[in-house]
């Protein structure tokens, strides 16, 4: 079954949000990991606030050093999860979800297909973590000390046990760490 | 001169408080490295809260780490405790974190770590007096509990020295500030 990924840039002290703050750099061991995943992907998942940052940028973004992504996210299936959004027809191949979060990604493994992939959305991927909802989390943990923002993890949920599956260090010191839910058969 | 280091478990989520929730292995690799620290450690920098759950353990504990530290000099960081006789190389320190660590730093010795102590670590790494801070990731979302971070702190740049992966899926991460000459 196509699993549901989620990536996101993070600081140390477990900041999602204003990345420019805390990302000097961006190696090419991050660009190779972004390419790996982008590759491996072919539904986006968005929350309602990076639809309406992304939407005014990406949807006009036809030259300059991005354009690959610009490319990809213009031309890939978008599911924008919104209870206040009326329409999400600014932004082409773009589908509107009002519904239950579980019901609509089950509904979605079930077509055939490559990997379901948020794309920026921290709040929706704090959803799907807390939901048990995520096949695969992809942190690219910076090597800063954001001091304050938006964290992606709530100081009220529950225990979950996760499953470290590959770590690389990059040339600029970002840690790429990839995890996914703890099954009693890593127990061995 | 000795460096400053502060070393703790913690979770993905920052959690630093009740590992036994979230410490489901200790495996070979986290106690090579804990080993490898104390080793080239001379000295201890323990908090108040820290210094006083560890104390009744510790003394009567006969592992390696008891040996450890009860036989080494502890500096302990409290403004309302009145002594530490109760550990054996126990000092009470009340004055002011920066020179307390400054005077610390001009003896001759070997590298200073802290053990346990979340709020010391923070304390620490605020006022830029950590030489090397070292997270034990450990695989899991604790959920709640203490922070080592700050929600109301400054930006801090830091550089990766190492880092490595344990067999039970714990990350050790090793930075240091960042420093201009980084940048190269």
């Amino acid at each position: 079954m196509r699993k549901v990924s989620a990536l996101l840039f993070i600081s140390v002290d477990g900041v999602v949000e204003a990345p420019d703050q805390w990302q000097f750099d961006f190696d090419e061991g991050m660009g190779e990991a972004m390419n790996a995943a982008q590759a491996a992907q072919d539904t986006v998942l968005l929350g309602r606030v990076t639809y309406q940052e992304w939407l005014p940028y990406w949807s006009t973004y036809t030259e300059g050093e991005d354009v690959d992504y610009a490319d990809f996210i213009n031309s890939t299936p978008k599911y924008v999860f919104s209870t206040t959004l009326n329409t999400v027809d600014e932004w082409k191949n773009s589908t509107l979800v009002k519904g239950g979060l579980a019901d609509t990604i089950n509904a979605l493994k079930q077509q055939p297909g490559k990997t379901i992939s948020t794309a920026g959305s921290p709040t929706l991927v704090r959803s799907l973590l807390k939901e048990n909802l995520l096949d695969e989390l992809i942190l690219f943990v910076h090597p800063a000390v954001a001091g304050k923002g938006k964290r992606l993890f709530s100081d009220n949920s529950d225990l979950q046990r996760l499953h470290l599956v590959d770590s690389k260090a990059t040339r600029s010191g970002v840690m790429i760490l990839t995890y996914r839910l703890f099954t009693p058969a890593d127990e061995a | 001169m000795r460096k400053v280091i502060g070393a703790l478990f913690i979770t993905l989520d920052g959690v630093v408080v009740s590992p036994d929730q979230w410490q489901f292995e200790f495996d070979e690799g986290m106690e090579e490295e804990m080993m490898k620290h104390i080793a080239v450690q001379d000295a201890v920098l323990l908090g108040r809260v820290t210094y006083e759950e560890w104390a009744p353990y510790w003394p009567t504990a006969t592992d390696d780490f008891a040996g450890f530290i009860n036989n080494t000099p502890k500096y302990v960081f409290s403004s309302t405790l009145d002594n530490v006789d109760a550990w054996q190389n126990s000092t009470l320190l009340k004055g002011d974190l920066a020179d307390e660590i400054a005077t610390l730093k001009q003896q001759p010795g070997q590298n200073i770590g802290t053990a346990g102590s979340p709020t010391l670590v923070r304390s620490l790494l605020q006022a830029n007096l950590l030489d090397e801070l070292i997270l034990m990731v450990h695989p899991a979302v604790a959920g709640h509990g203490q922070r080592l971070f700050s929600d109301d702190g400054e930006l801090q740049r830091l550089q990766l020295v190492d880092s490595k992966a344990t067999r039970s899926g714990v990350v050790i991460l090793t930075y240091q500030p960042f420093t201009p000459a980084d940048e190269a």
